[in-house]
């Protein structure tokens, strides 16, 4: 029986095909107050903001820690060394993100940051604010799954061996 | 073991290779076995001890796919919309305006053990009545023999694998049996004791389902111990993959030699038309060339035809053993559907044995009305790989952020999901033939796959996914959460037909045997065989079983002195 889930590869072609051809939404400047910025170099920025983001997709609870304190920015980074495509969209992604607001989407208040990353998830599914959201969701989740500080009240605390689950049935 | 001292060179170490060695090297024969994957070490190369065993299916390793290339598929209709794939994270899956592969299609491992290291380990034997497809229905072609000719071998290889199934007659339909399953079958997980009683309450009869996965040790391997990940390879060796089984056997014969990462790339004979020796590529990429007495394909129904017809001679300008015409045609492909849902509440669905439950009603190829062909119906969770946080979190629990996490604590183990797989009838649109420019790193040409999906398989997909969504209800799934098919993808792990057997020459490519009508020291043993796909069943027991009878009549032409 065939996998029905998408590759990596599978996904980032659907997102990247017209990339070029999108533009951001003035919209989005309803969601998002302007905060004053601190100056800093373009490389630390874009990593403060990836975290930011991913901490708002996956942000810690009571049970299981947010996503940057697994590694997952770090591990998007590393990905993005090995793949052009993706090091571009996340280049002109954060960019277009950052140039939104002063100081860039880091800067914001967690509820800022919570409007934004929910208007560009509702955003036009070919726009790059959604491509941005859809391409950040898929690694972020991919990335803090397998690890297993993220299994914490899930019903699976273990990989499937050595184990396995003699209890299946009862 | 000098080159020109075996008996029968076997070109593929999958289901058939493997089964046809055991057969032979057990009888006394040697037998040289080429392999152009890798070889698999299951307690190193499968992770499913590791926090990352969920990010890739079966692991790869170099060598193990195979390149192919699709030839353009059919425009999708707006009036299948309802056959379009999708899930509640992405939407629609498939947004172009054509049927188009899904990854790399053409769902095979190539590596010693061949696609049974990844597959479910369903251990079917085909319908007796879907063997007859053209003399009852006018489509196909007939088996060139019957379900008794081919029940004693069944028995060997279920006996060699130890497949647990069960043998109340309600289970075993019309497919009778000359002795009792080696082993008891195993007990359903939960989620597919949900499933059986929504499917008794339509009234489908819902059964164990025979599977190559051990109930109890046996033959030296331990008994399963339901991780549910039979797909991504089994670290146990329980799983009865014909590494762990046939090979295994064959080699402590001592009269087996298996040479992986070794790839045939031609065929050359002898004036008298007879297969004279094979020229391979080994994996330092030297060259060599290897007599040849009797020579076995078994790469599978996409590989064999492509050495087939790359190996086209003066004697033989449209490929080896091509005389018919047939080589390459009749391809018959996976027509599959699953639909998934979540209940409100987990039943550790990801826990147990994949596709542990199983309904043939409407296996009979005059099952379904209005069709010919049949199929049958699955629990199929694990198969949709529906058993780790990250498929859940990609494809079934949409959002992020606090509400995202809280839904993914309530709903994993809540999936359910019911797959069905349908006869495929050939047609003159699906074939196999060697792309004009694509080559391999060896200069062999790429398989071009041609695919066509024709009313009959479209109105089969159409009943396959509504009586899926009917006993999705019936089990108390109020929304569903993703459906995937073959509508929109070409997506086959079971594919047949290109090298068809049958008694007439002017229309197969091997007699009943599997031996080529013409050249006589050349046999098939993989799918490429089939005449038909059958109704839904899995095909690597009947591979495996004609695997078996193929190596007896090799054993019975070396024991007569057959000159080759």
């Amino acid at each position: 029986m065939p996998p029905s889930s998408l590759s990596r590869r599978q996904f980032l072609q659907l997102l990247l095909w017209s990339l070029f051809a999108m533009r951001p939404s003035s919209a989005l400047a309803n969601a998002v107050p302007e905060i004053a910025a601190p100056s800093k170099g373009p490389r630390a920025a874009f990593e403060q903001s990836l975290r930011a983001f991913v901490d708002v997709l996956i942000p810690a609870d009571a049970l299981s820690a947010a996503a940057s304190a697994v590694g997952v920015d770090a591990q998007i980074i590393a990905l993005s060394k090995n793949d052009y495509r993706f090091r571009k969209l996340l280049s002109v992604g954060f960019k277009w993100l950052d140039s939104q607001m002063p100081g860039g989407f880091a800067q914001l208040s967690e509820d800022a940051q919570i409007r934004v990353v929910d208007w560009m998830s509702q955003a036009d599914g070919n726009s790059l604010p959604r491509r941005l959201f859809e391409i950040l969701r898929y690694e972020s989740m991919s990335f803090y799954y397998a690890d297993h500080r993220s299994w914490q009240g899930l019903r699976i605390q273990r990989p499937p061996q050595p184990i396995g689950y003699p209890d299946h049935a009862g | 073991m000098r080159r020109s001292d075996f008996d029968v060179v076997i070109v593929g170490a999958g289901a058939g290779g493997a089964a046809a060695a055991w057969r032979l090297c057990t009888q006394g024969l040697r037998v040289l076995v080429l392999e152009a994957g890798p070889a698999y070490d299951p307690r190193k190369d499968y992770k499913l001890d590791t926090e990352h065993w969920e990010t890739e299916l079966f692991p790869a390793k170099p060598g193990s796919a195979g390149r192919y290339v699709f030839a353009p598929m059919q425009p999708l209709e707006e009036k299948y919309s309802d056959l379009r794939s999708w899930n509640l994270v992405s939407g629609r899956s498939n947004l172009s305006a054509r049927r188009e592969p899904s990854g790399p299609g053409y769902h095979h491992v190539r590596g010693v053990g061949g696609s049974t290291l990844h597959f479910t380990g369903e251990a079917h034997r085909l319908h007796p009545q879907a063997m007859q497809m053209r003399s009852r229905f006018g489509v196909a072609a007939d088996w060139p023999m019957d379900y008794a000719t081919l029940e004693p071998y069944y028995t060997i290889a279920e006996q060699l694998i130890g497949v647990a199934g069960s043998n109340e007659a309600g289970a075993l339909g019309e497919r009778w049996r000359s002795a009792p399953y080696p082993l008891p079958a195993h007990a359903l997980n939960k989620g597919s004791q949900r499933l059986g009683q929504a499917a008794a309450a339509l009234g489908l009869r819902w059964s164990a389902n025979p599977r190559a996965a051990l109930s109890q040790a046996y033959d030296g391997r331990p008994a399963c111990n339901y991780c549910g990940n039979c797909n991504r390879g089994c670290p146990r060796t329980d799983k009865g993959s014909v590494d762990v089984t046939f090979m295994h056997h064959a080699l402590a014969t001592g009269r087996c030699e298996v040479r992986s990462d070794t790839s045939v790339t031609r065929i050359l004979t002898a004036p008298n038309g007879t297969v004279r020796e094979i020229e391979c590529v080994d994996k330092l990429r030297k060259r060599s060339r290897i007599p040849v007495k009797r020579l076995i394909l078994a790469c599978g129904a996409i590989e064999t035809p492509r050495l087939l017809l790359a190996s086209a001679n003066r004697s033989a300008p449209r490929g080896l053993a091509n005389e018919s015409g047939q080589v390459g045609k009749n391809l018959m492909e996976s027509l599959s559907w699953i639909s998934s849902g979540l209940l409100e509440e987990s039943v550790d669905s990801f826990k147990g044995l994949p596709a542990d439950a199983i309904c043939w009603d409407y296996n009979r190829p005059d099952a379904i009305p209005g069709v010919v062909g049949g199929c049958r119906f699955s629990a199929a969770v694990h198969e949709a790989s529906l058993v780790g946080p990250i498929n859940y979190a990609l494809r079934i629990v949409p959002g992020w952020g606090k509400a995202h996490k809280a839904a993914m604590r309530k709903t994993f183990g809540a999936a359910l999901s019911i797959g069905a797989i349908g006869e495929f009838l050939p047609n003159a649109g699906t074939y196999v033939d060697l792309d004009p420019k694509a080559r391999d790193a060896h200069g062999m040409p790429l398989a071009r796959i041609h695919s066509q999906l024709g009313e009959q398989e479209i109105l089969k997909l159409q009943f396959m996914a509504q009586t899926c969504r009917q006993i999705l209800h019936g089990a108390g799934i109020r929304q569903l959460a993703e459906e995937y098919g073959t509508y929109d993808y070409f997506s086959a792990a079971h594919v047949f037909g290109t090298c068809r057997m049958g008694n007439n020459p002017n229309e197969a490519v091997v007699d009943a045997q599997g031996s080529s009508h013409r050249r006589r020291n050349l046999f098939i043993c993989d799918a490429s065989v089939f005449p038909s796909s059958g109704g839904g069943e899995a095909p690597s027991l009947t591979i495996e079983a004609l695997a078996l009878r193929c190596a007896d009549h090799i054993l019975g032409l070396v024991r007569a002195n057959t000159p080759v």
